[in-house]
């Protein structure tokens, strides 16, 4: 599980999470939302030991990350919405190195691969000849994915991981989510799509300006804050509301 | 049993690497294959080439030291090994240290993995100390062999100077990974650029100048003679290394003055590599994470970008130049990408520094032949400068944001042309026309005369009309390629020679005019061919078709 204690982390003037308090359990996929610049990402890289935090502590299933990065490190995997990669090394040198680096054997990472070169239906020969520059956007995203789940991680988390897959593959990547899932992981989904972490998540959490604005299931948030679906709840407390008719009202001019 | 050691996987008493061999290997595959490729096949067979003609051309140029052996003590034999190892080797790795230190996306890739960021800076000094001894061993090849015929020599001048050679590989390879370091941890990620910059293109400069000054020195009386150190000889780190060979191996030298300077090359590097690795070493991830500029940098810019930009393009010659609002924009984009874009900048400038370097290397040698040999030299220089247009507008035509070469495609542009010439435009104003003016000046400096201002008129004319070349080989758009694409195709290759031999031929006519006293005949001349020659090229890329975006 993820413990989240007063993170704050500030970029000159600007906070980009402010004292964010946070528990997700393990077991959920909890969604993490918000709008640009709301500070998931520079909570994920905190908790993921890239970013050293200001104030505050993030502990991986009760490992500080800020004290012991190399044990919390091992417990979690990420998917950064960059997507990137070595792209001069194959997609199998990629994953290789990157097995090594958690302590797998290379006998014992090329099954793992293998499972999930299956899973993801990669092409093997693709894998082992192509350099990762000549791939496409989507099995670029497919070896990433893999990279982050080849250790077995206990936390996951995924930030946009869905961008560049094809229909197959996200029907079958959110699937296994929900299996990881049921086995006892601890997963963090961090997307603007909302109609896939509706879908997807047993929870949301909903940033603004580095804070966490309200945190539970999606049926009871809606409920609570009588809106009907989840994008009318994240826009009413994002403060985005009335966005239809500014919508008219631009396109109007825009057209006049 | 703690949850972090449950989750690592069985072994099954198999040895596992170590993170830091893991790493080791990552950078040497990087390091030899590029930071990006697309074809597996071809880009290795020429990256293997590219190195074995590397190794070969350094162990050529080992050559010209090893012929001072006989007649030299140890300590300045050995000396002038380390020098040229210095001037050579390290300089080659001080222009790819830069790329490897600080590759963008690394963060995303590694920083949250179960390596520390001490880890991976030993694991890339390690390689870049590697690499750098590999290039230094071709480079020393032919002086082990006739170190110990040197004076006072004798055999263990080879495991001397093999040891005293990766000490200043390491030496090297610490000292430029404590500079760059030390830069993103104080200067941050945009001035990082800025000396990435700036220093691979001095050292190509420094290379061009130093094959030009070692040759003289080594004809020196005094160098072939030498007895004793003196205290400002101290500060050269070739004598501290040298002195250690000397030691080692024997000297006709008194070996008590070689031991401050041998003691210097010991504690100097171990003091860098500890600067460099441990001191720095755990602000390095942070460094990285801040070269994503997603992050933000502690220092947030406050003034709008561009304004000086916006600005300069209404000046009435400017705004009549660029005329046509394509040009215009992409003048701006050219201009931009011109000073702001870190990978043009580590791309450009470096390439195109001998360029710039070569017409002065011309003159001062063709100044020793008389003032006939300096004008048509100033000549020759002169015109060498349409070179610059062409080899920029080769780099400018690649950049890692080629994807955004779309816009252009879908954009209702009658052709491709308005997008060349602003780009050409802004390479003119902000590269050839500066440097013209800059070498005239020094030049005139130098001579205290103004005749080379007149001598350069030939140039000024002919510059405009040379950036038009690269259009004559096919589509040209700003930005459109992958970086991997920049490369002298051959018909690029019989450009550049064929507009070289006509800068020749105009820097000759030039100054053999000025001698005879027809110059202002020539000066007419020229500006009506050129006319005509600018007219013919304008319309050939008119009748080159515009093609849709490649796949």
């Amino acid at each position: 599980m993820i413990s989240i204690q007063g993170l704050t982390k500030r970029f000159g003037a600007q906070t980009a999470v402010d004292h964010l308090t946070w528990e997700v359990p393990p077991g959920m996929i909890v969604g993490l939302l918000g709008p640009n610049g709301a500070g998931k990402t520079t909570t994920l890289k905190m908790v993921t030991g890239m970013l050293q935090p200001d104030e505050g502590t993030a502990l991986i299933c009760g490992v500080n990350v800020s004290t012991h990065p190399m044990e919390a490190k091992r417990l979690l995997g990420f998917v950064p919405d960059s997507g990137a990669v070595y792209e001069s090394l194959t997609g199998l040198e990629f994953l290789l190195m990157i097995g090594a680096l958690y302590g797998i054997h290379e006998d014992e990472a090329r099954p793992r691969i293998r499972q999930f070169l299956d899973f993801f239906e990669l092409d093997e020969q693709t894998l082992t000849t192509k350099l990762l520059g000549a791939y496409s956007k989507g099995m670029r995203r497919k070896v990433v994915i893999t990279a982050a789940l080849l250790h077995n991680p206990k936390v996951v988390l995924l930030d946009e991981p869905l961008d560049g897959l094809d229909a197959n593959a996200a029907v079958g990547f959110k699937a296994l989510l929900e299996t990881l899932a049921r086995e006892g992981k601890t997963i963090v989904y961090s997307s603007h799509v909302l109609d896939v972490v509706e879908r997807v998540c047993n929870r949301v959490a909903i940033m603004a300006q580095g804070k966490l604005l309200v945190e539970g299931s999606p049926h009871d948030l809606q409920h609570q804050h009588g809106a009907d679906t989840l994008e009318q709840l994240f826009t009413q407390l994002t403060g985005l509301s009335g966005l239809e008719a500014r919508a008219e009202t631009f396109a109007k001019n825009m057209l006049s | 049993m703690s949850l972090a050691a449950e989750n690592m996987p069985h072994t099954h008493g198999r040895r596992l690497p170590s993170p830091a061999k893991v790493l080791r290997s990552l950078f040497w595959k990087l390091l030899f294959r590029g930071r990006a490729a697309q074809q597996a096949g071809a880009q290795k067979t020429r990256r293997q080439m590219g190195l074995g003609l590397t190794l070969f051309i350094y162990a050529l140029v080992g050559l010209m030291p090893a012929l001072l052996s006989k007649f030299t003590d140890t300590f300045v034999f050995a000396c002038t090994l380390h020098g040229f190892t210095l001037m050579f080797a390290s300089l080659t790795l001080a222009s790819s240290a830069g790329t490897m230190l600080f590759m963008k996306e690394e963060a995303e890739i590694l920083l949250h993995r179960p390596v520390t960021p001490q880890q991976m800076l030993r694991a890339k000094c390690a390689v870049l100390a590697g690499f750098a001894f590999v290039l230094a061993l071709a480079l020393n090849l032919a002086g082990l062999v006739a170190g110990p015929w040197s004076k006072g020599g004798t055999w263990r001048f080879i495991p001397a100077h093999l040891f005293s050679t990766a000490l200043l590989m390491l030496f090297s390879a610490a000292s430029i990974v404590l500079v760059y370091n030390a830069c993103l941890k104080w200067f941050g990620r945009e001035r990082l650029d800025n000396l990435l910059a700036t220093v691979q293109s001095l050292l190509t400069v420094v290379m061009i100048l130093g094959g030009q000054i070692m040759p003289r020195v080594m004809q020196l009386e005094a160098f072939k003679h030498f007895d004793h150190i003196e205290a400002w000889m101290l500060a050269l780190p070739p004598i501290w290394f040298g002195a250690l060979d000397a030691l080692i191996s024997g000297t006709t030298l008194n070996p008590s003055t070689l031991w401050l300077p041998a003691g210097l090359a010991v504690a100097v590097t171990a003091l860098t590599s500890w600067l460099a690795l441990e001191k720095l070493g755990s602000a390095y991830g942070q460094g990285l994470m801040n070269l994503n500029e997603s992050v933000g940098t502690s220092k947030e810019r406050t003034k709008p970008r561009g304004v000086w930009l916006a600005a300069i393009v209404k000046l009435p010659l400017l705004r009549w130049w660029l005329r046509d609002p394509v040009e215009r924009e992409s003048f701006k984009l050219t201009t931009a990408y011109l000073f702001r874009d870190r990978e043009i900048k580590l791309r450009l400038y470096p390439g195109i520094a001998p360029m710039l370097i070569m017409p002065l290397v011309m003159l001062f040698s063709g100044g020793k032949s008389g003032a006939d040999g300096a004008m048509m030299m100033q000549g020759f220089a002169t015109c060498f400068l349409g070179m610059v247009s062409l080899q920029a507008m080769m780099f400018l035509g690649c950049s890692e944001h080629w994807r955004a070469a779309a816009f252009f495609y879908v954009a209702p542009l009658r052709h491709w042309s308005p997008l060349f010439h602003g780009a050409r435009k802004a390479v003119l104003c902000w590269l050839s026309f500066p440097v013209l003016i800059l070498q005239t000046a020094l030049i005139c400096g130098l001579q205290r005369s103004w005749t080379p201002l007149a001598l350069s008129l030939p140039a000024m004319m002919f510059l405009p009309t040379f950036s038009l070349v690269t259009g004559l080989m096919g589509q040209w758009l700003p930005f459109s390629k992958p970086p991997e694409d920049v490369k002298n195709t051959s018909a690029g290759c019989l450009m550049m020679g064929a507009s070289m031999v006509a800068a020749g031929i105009i820097g000759g006519l030039s100054s053999w005019m000025w001698h005879i006293g027809h110059f202002g005949i020539f000066l007419a001349l020229e500006a009506l061919v050129m006319f005509g020659a600018t007219v013919l090229m304008k319309y050939l890329m008119r009748d080159t078709p515009w093609v849709a975006q490649p796949e």
